[in-house]
């Protein structure tokens, strides 16, 4: 077998209580490599352009990496891609840290593909080696954290075991509800956490010892002490560095002074009290340790208690940057008690906290400019600045509980069920993360052309136009940005194939990555010919959203960005120029309106 | 004429505060503000706040009302009475 690789996938068909073991394709590995690539490529070969979200054949596959599980820094994530989202409509996308994706690998297989729907709730255990579809009406309605601790005990050995599963806004079918492993972290956005709840798979608990040996171990050892010397020398991954003392909420005040932290649903970009949310209030107040996912030296988690106060929770972890843009200045809220709160509520319930966060922002500007009339709240003071409000707002959002059902359709619908579609700030559905694009140019390039919608880590532009990584780009500047935005967005995809953190990609380039992928696999692998391997999942992705009807039309940001200047503040003045932008885009990809011509699918091997 | 200075992360640590109003003269620099800074700080803050790390990186940017000065004059940068000059080591992503 090829180094990295179990060599299996399992079939599960809940229509029949079928499980099967497929064979991992080598030439399918070698194009797509794993997760990303490979869960696409998938989903690909019986891709229906007429597909429903919850269609029984809605492929939802998650799949490990080379590299998941073997000792290379960041080896502790996995990737999930579903046929059709039902948030967005494009093919759905999400990645995950923790210890979930070492312990599918350790239980013996490289992915897992779930189709059919199941006639009542089941989990899927797969437990060295050995799976099984186990009927479990009982843990239905159970919160994340409860089945979580109720099915690690199951496999008897609690400590090599992880639990990846939905919480009830999943099973409610709300359209941005994440799936959760290890309690509080998820592959969130695009709503596969419905596309799971819709085939009744309360759970999939995986446990193992099966280690899988690289092609090459003691080049990858070599390879590995290289990149562990640059993730150590830098600032922003090192051992004492930025994310490891703050976590992402360092970035709270530094995209605040930048005027680029979006505010009251993105009408403003400058917050005044942003400081009251930052990493560095975080750890005065409230932080009591970090958490790093399996096989991380970077350690950016964070692990907080509020003792007591209207928004005590007790040793939590959270909150992440976005998390506390989504509740926090997007809402008007400066309260970090309540973000923390609420961060773990959405964790308890499966929710999506960007989009979460931004659907309610946008309920409080149509509250407010009376789009959403008073009775429709039933006493809820649905309004920025409400902390107590954006709280109850959650939950009732997960359970379709009073104004919750509206809530629960996403910004894009509620705002036009309410006469005020301009008011969702979204990308094909997907709500916008804490960068606004009219203060970062490059930001708002990948915002628009992003495949699954409004996502900033798809290319983090943030690192050349704020951090200086790997090179310093203006960030109010248009020139380079599309060059940049495609390097960035085709790395990612190797990235999230491979599968490992996006994080380190502030220390490391294509070279590293390639050296330590090559020895892992044994493929012939440089860093030109594994860009191209992003550029060929890239495309892929783009291929069957161009086959939903995805094109040009939908590579666009919310007029409130590109036509309406942020009002005060440090970027006063300034609107998005992605218009500019886009042409030079789709001229370097080789894409024409949007989609890939027939000579690029030819040259990257897509049939 | 006076400035707002703020310090993030790190270079808040060693200051105990988190920003400051700095008497300058008028036609005074990023450079010279960095200097004023020096001297009030100490060794402590100039160390963190001169040169690169051992990757290469700077440790230090500045944002003048929110650009950064590298795209303006770098350390030349002029500033004026009422500029919040924001000091950024070099800690983020997210």
């Amino acid at each position: 077998m090829l180094g990295g690789y179990t060599g299996k996938i399992l079939e599960v068909d809940l229509d029949s209580g079928e499980l099967k073991d497929l064979p991992l394709d080598e030439e399918m590995a070698k194009m797509y490599l794993g997760g990303k690539g490979l869960g696409l490529k998938l989903v690909y070969d019986e891709f229906r352009a007429d597909m429903q979200p919850f269609d029984p054949d809605n492929l939802l596959v998650f799949a490990t990496g080379p590299a998941t599980g073997e000792k290379v820094p960041t080896s502790g994530r996995y990737h999930v891609v579903c046929s059709k989202s039902p948030q967005t409509g494009t093919v759905g996308s999400g990645n995950s840290g923790g210890k979930w994706g070492p312990y599918l690998k350790f239980a013996g297989y490289d992915a897992v593909v779930v189709r059919g729907i199941s006639k009542e709730p089941v989990y899927l255990s797969i437990v060295d080696g050995k799976a099984e579809l186990v009927a479990a009406p009982e843990l239905w309605s159970m919160t994340v954290h409860a089945v979580t601790d109720e099915l690690t005990e199951k496999t008897g050995n609690p400590k090599k075991t992880s639990v990846a599963c939905i919480g009830p806004a999943g099973e409610n079918l709300v359209p941005f509800s994440g799936i959760m492993n290890d309690k509080y972290r998820t592959a969130g956005r695009t709503g596969l956490g419905a596309v799971m709840g819709s085939k009744k798979l309360k759970a999939i608990v995986v446990s193992g010892s099966q280690r899988v040996e690289p092609a090459n171990p003691e080049l990858l050892k070599e390879r590995v002490a290289e990149a562990m010397k640059k993730i150590k020398e830098n600032p922003v991954t090192a051992p004492d560095g930025g994310l490891h003392n703050y976590g992402t909420a360092v970035l709270v005040n530094i995209i605040n002074e930048s005027g680029a932290y979006p505010t009251r649903n993105f009408q403003e970009a400058y917050f005044p009290e942003a400081d009251e949310q930052s990493g560095e209030t975080l750890v005065k107040k409230y932080l009591t340790g970090k958490y790093g996912c399996w096989g991380c030296p970077i350690v950016c988690g964070r692990k907080s208690d509020v003792p007591d106060g209207p928004f005590s929770i007790r040793n939590t972890e959270g909150p992440e940057y976005e998390t506390i843009f989504a509740f926090g200045s997007n809402c008007g809220i400066k309260e970090l008690d309540a973000l923390i709160k609420a961060n773990h509520l959405c964790d308890e319930l499966g929710l999506d906290t960007i989009t979460m966060g931004d659907t309610i922002a946008c309920a409080m500007e149509l509250v407010e400019k009376g789009r959403i009339p008073e009775e429709k709240l039933h006493g809820m003071n649905l309004r920025f600045g409400d902390p107590s409000s954006m709280i109850e707002a959650i939950w009732r959002t997960a359970y379709r509980a009073g104004i919750g059902a509206d809530l629960a359709l996403g910004s894009k619908k509620l705002a036009e069920k309410y006469g005020a579609p301009e008011l969702s700030i979204a990308v094909k559905g997907m709500e916008l993360p804490a960068y606004d694009p009219r203060a970062i140019q490059g930001i708002g390039l990948n915002y628009a052309t992003a495949n699954r919608g409004g996502d900033h880590v798809y290319g983090y532009m943030i690192s050349p136009e704020i951090l200086g990584l790997p090179l310093k780009l203006d960030p109010y500047a248009v020139e380079d940005k599309p060059k940049w935005t495609i390097i960035l967005q085709d790395l990612t995809s190797v990235i999230n194939s491979s599968v490992v953190c996006l994080f380190t990609s502030f220390a490391l380039g294509l070279p590293e990555y390639a050296g330590m992928l090559a020895a892992i696999t044994g493929f012939d692998l440089d860093a030109d010919k594994l860009l191209k391997l992003g550029e060929r999942v890239t495309n892929l992705e783009r291929l069957m959203n161009n086959m939903y009807g995805f094109d040009r039309k939908e590579d666009v940001l919310p007029k409130r960005l590109t036509e309406e200047p942020v009002p005060a503040g440090p970027s006063k003045g300034q609107i998005s120029h992605v218009p500019e932008m886009i042409d030079e885009y789709y001229a370097i990809r080789s894409w024409v309106d949007g989609k890939p011509t027939k000579e690029k699918l030819k040259e990257l091997g897509i049939a | 004429m006076k400035i707002h200075v703020k310090f993030l992360a790190t270079i808040r640590e060693i200051t105990g505060k988190p920003e400051i109003e700095l008497e300058i003269r008028p036609g005074d620099t990023v450079g010279a503000a960095l200097q004023a800074l020096q001297a009030l700080y100490g060794p402590e803050f100039k160390e963190a706040t001169t040169g690169t790390t051992a990757g290469g990186i700077p440790k230090v940017r500045f944002l003048v009302n929110g650009r950064n000065a590298d795209f303006l004059e770098e350390l030349e940068t002029k500033l004026k009475d009422g500029d919040v000059m924001v000091l950024v080591p070099p800690v983020a992503g997210g």
